[in-house]
């Protein structure tokens, strides 16, 4: 039986193939139109999911979509019957998208398959998407399930519990008392996009102290002990679509939102580390809830907030719960793998056996490439490359590159699914280098970041580097570690001097350990541990790398330019590699060095590739 | 997979657009020839008025891009006007269908209490529903929905709903919603 899991319309459209209960395919819309977070029907991801599974839209059987239009569409109703006028802009800019597209989901999904698709047509629950991507591909047989977004239909959040192939809700939070909404207003306030700055203000947290934690807790929202909470809403406009937050908010935290790309200064820091700490504070609530709810000892998680990976490695440390699974497509792309796997285990009563370590494959569920084409697509750019056979040359190769403190752009295999790069589609780098974080942020990413990049770690060498027991693992990029005590930096008064620097650029190029550019000014980390089992060839390079040099770890940072989604095909990766200062490129089997390149953009080419992308 | 890249318009889009434009073209020519020499016969200018301009955009499509693009732009901005005002009519209708204002999108359970509310899962059957109609008749889903005695507002807005779908920009879904209205869509 072959199903596929469509979500749309909201942001990150995706869709996924599974085939008998087994994930064939999963892919975003944005990385195939360029358009990030691109929210329209997924034609392009739901051509590549089907051209995976080698079958045509005539041999689907069931199309499962990730939630439930009529009943979004009666929230959106209420919101105007509730707020009336002071809704009314921003309904009659949501109204006509309402009706040409969500409400006739039939028609494009007619365009995207054709008339060969005969099967049944299914709509899930939001909250329900999401609790089947937490706990159907995760390695246990029965867990706890939570689920934390901004909104779906009605519900922000919810618990329940999966045993087996059943999956049962059993309370839910609902609109607009949202722990997800909460941290967008303060991503918003503190002049980050919402909806994808949510990582930026996280990353911003460490820089500053939690001075108005209490106030939040005392005027912004009533947090009960089992995590559940109410907002008082006359310090917010979201529900009536007017702005995230309203004037009585800005009087309480002493002044109007941060412009964006204008200066961070002190009170912003503060304002994201108390941000923070309520939200992990509300997540160790919520899950310990769940726990006494189930009883159960261990943990799926999902949903756009189960993405703040600082909460996560405190609700493993802290909480109640012996393990837990994060499913990596957190946010509404992996809708659409829930949605696909509720159709199959609940709807159709499919029986469901964990699979170890999971059955996410690595998130690695995109296309891949074949050299053969890759190889005729840069002998028509007119590019100079050269191809290695033997994957041991390839990998030292591209060892020599990264020892000598040059960076390379790496296109392999599968690509991700979910918001991060996980080896196949990376920029990499030398971590002990004092200049790499600068470097990586001014000649490829364009932009002056105040954030260390993301490690990747070999698992077995994981526990020695970062505070992870032996044998730890954290393959999607969704937990923070703190940096070993033996690997951190004495400072000296110079450097003590910098880290007060009221410029985060220089407070963030203070080494704190002999790995600088991967560790934050708290020493914390956001780990991706390696394995053979999952990760394959890019596995044996950071192998090669760590004989080579003793130390196993890289620079693992999304291959983009900012705004930019991360590539998908050697086409984008070729243009990405062009248009910035990457060094070498890997595309499979073929390398290409910079300086050999016989043609080079002209300025006005790059300026056009540079400003294509809207900031994030 | 294989590695494709299109142009967007692609050449058959732009030949077409070409096609019609010149089609356009030439009923004007032929228009004013007729009208300026008092002569139906005159309307045969159409074709060799037609041919000359089709001519060149259809041996080289790509040199009319940018007249494509122009005209793109120029329906996707009155779409989305028409779009905008029909929506803000359908508003006005459904102030004057129903107590706007009344209701209220805050729980009245005490603050004392938990925010958590009961829940279940929904049923199998209701997986083929787009809402959560529990006995669901056969037809349309939205007229359906439309169609509920609790939905008084619904019946008057489907018709809107209908023409507003028809007016509004095809590619509209691409762009990002509002980041402070999201949860609107």
């Amino acid at each position: 039986v072959r199903i596929l899991g469509i979500s749309a319309y909201f942001h990150d459209s995706a869709a996924t193939l599974i085939e008998d209960g087994v994930i064939v395919a999963a892919s975003q819309e944005e990385r195939f139109s360029r358009k990030k977070g691109d929210a329209s029907f997924p034609s392009a991801a739901v051509a590549s999911c089907l051209d995976l599974g080698g079958i045509g839209a005539g041999d689907l059987d069931v199309v499962a979509f990730f939630e439930k239009p009529l009943v979004k569409f009666d929230r959106l109703m209420a919101t105007f019957r509730t707020y009336g006028r002071e809704s009314e802009t921003a309904i009659v800019e949501a109204l006509p998208r309402w009706a040409r597209h969500r409400l006739h989901l039939q028609d494009d999904l007619a365009k995207a398959l054709g008339t060969a698709f005969k099967g049944e047509l299914l709509f899930a629950d939001h909250h329900e998407s999401h609790a089947a991507s937490a706990f159907y591909p995760s390695p246990f047989d029965s867990a706890a399930v939570v689920t934390l977004d901004a909104v779906g239909e009605w519900s922000t959040s919810s618990i329940g519990v999966g045993r087996g192939n059943e999956l049962e809700l059993l309370a839910d939070m609902r609109f607009p008392h949202s722990l997800g909404m909460l941290y967008s207003a303060f991503t918003y306030y503190t002049g980050f996009k919402v909806n994808s700055g949510e990582y930026k203000m996280m990353g911003l947290a460490p820089y500053g102290q939690p001075r108005y934690a209490d106030l939040i807790m005392e005027h912004l929202l009533e947090l009960h002990d089992d995590g559940s909470l109410r907002l008082d809403m006359s310090y917010f406009d979201f529900a009536s679509g007017g702005s995230m937050t309203s004037q009585r908010f800005h009087a309480l935290l002493g002044g109007p939102p941060r412009a964006p790309e204008t200066p961070i200064d002190q009170r912003h820091m503060d304002l994201a580390a108390s941000a923070q700490l309520v939200c992990e504070e509300a997540m160790l609530r919520i899950t310990n809830h769940a726990h006494r709810l189930t009883g159960e000892t261990k943990l799926a998680l999902a949903g756009g907030v189960a993405l703040n990976c600082v909460a996560n490695g405190r609700i493993l440390r802290e909480g109640p719960f012996e393990d837990m699974w994060i499913q990596p497509a957190a946010g509404d792309a992996g809708g659409s793998l829930g949605a696909a796997l509720l159709a199959w285990h609940v709807w159709a009563d499919q029986p469901r056996e964990a699979v170890k370590p999971d059955a996410q494959s690595g998130s690695l569920l995109g296309p891949s490439y074949r050299s053969d084409d890759i190889e005729l697509f840069l002998d028509g750019e007119g590019a100079r490359w050269q191809r290695y056979d033997e994957e041991d040359e390839l990998l030292q190769a591209i060892v020599d590159v990264l020892e000598s403190g040059g960076i390379v752009g790496w296109l392999h295999g599968r690509m991700e699914f979910g918001p991060r790069a996980l080896g196949a589609r990376s920029i990499l780098g030398d971590p002990r280098s004092q200049t790499m974080q600068q470097q990586m942020n001014l000649k490829i990413k364009f932009r002056e970041s105040f954030r260390p990049f993301a490690p990747v770690v070999l698992r077995s060498h994981a526990h020695e580097v970062f505070d992870l027991e032996p044998g730890q693992e954290s393959p999607y990029m969704l937990l923070v570690a703190n940096v070993r005590e033996e690997h951190r930096r004495e400072l000296d008064d110079d450097e003590r001097q910098r880290l007060e620097d009221p410029d985060l650029r220089i407070r963030v190029s203070v080494p704190r350990s002999s790995y600088p550019a991967i560790t934050h000014v708290d020493y914390s980390a956001r780990v991706q541990t390696v394995d053979e089992e999952r990760h394959g060839r890019f596995h044996r390079l950071l192998s090669a790398f760590h004989e080579r040099t003793g130390c196993p770890v890289l620079v693992n940072t999304s291959f983009n330019i900012r705004g930019e989604p991360i590539v998908a095909s050697p086409v984008d990766a070729f243009r990405c590699f062009m248009g910035t200062e990457i060094d070498t490129l890997v595309l499979e089997d073929l390398v290409l060095e910079k300086q050999e390149q016989p043609l080079r953009p002209s300025e006005r080419d790059l300026d056009a590739y540079r400003s294509s992308y809207e900031l994030d | 997979m294989p590695i494709m890249t299109l142009p967007r318009p692609t050449r058959g889009t732009l030949r077409a657009f070409w096609l019609v434009t010149s089609a356009g073209a030439g009923m004007v020519g032929g228009l004013l020839a007729a009208g300026s020499r008092r002569d139906l016969r005159a309307l045969a200018a159409s074709l060799p008025v037609a041919a000359a301009v089709a001519a060149p955009g259809l041996l080289r499509p790509d040199s009319i891009r940018p007249a494509y693009e122009a005209w793109d732009r120029l329906a996707v901005r009155t779409s989305q006007r028409a779009a905008r005002w029909l929506s803000g009519s359908a508003i006005r209708v459904l102030e004057a269908a129903d107590d706007v204002g009344t209701l209220s999108l805050r729980p009245s359970t005490n603050v004392e209490d938990s925010a958590w509310l009961v829940r279940s899962s929904q049923p199998v059957e209701a997986y083929r529903q787009q809402d959560v109609d529990p006995a669901p008749s056969p037809g349309d889903a939205l007229d359906r929905f439309a169609m509920h005695p609790d939905r008084p507002w619904a019946l008057v807005l489907r018709p809107i709903l209908r023409v507003l779908g028809a007016v509004e920009d095809p590619g509209s879904a691409v762009r990002q919603p509002p980041a402070h209205s999201y949860t609107l869509y």
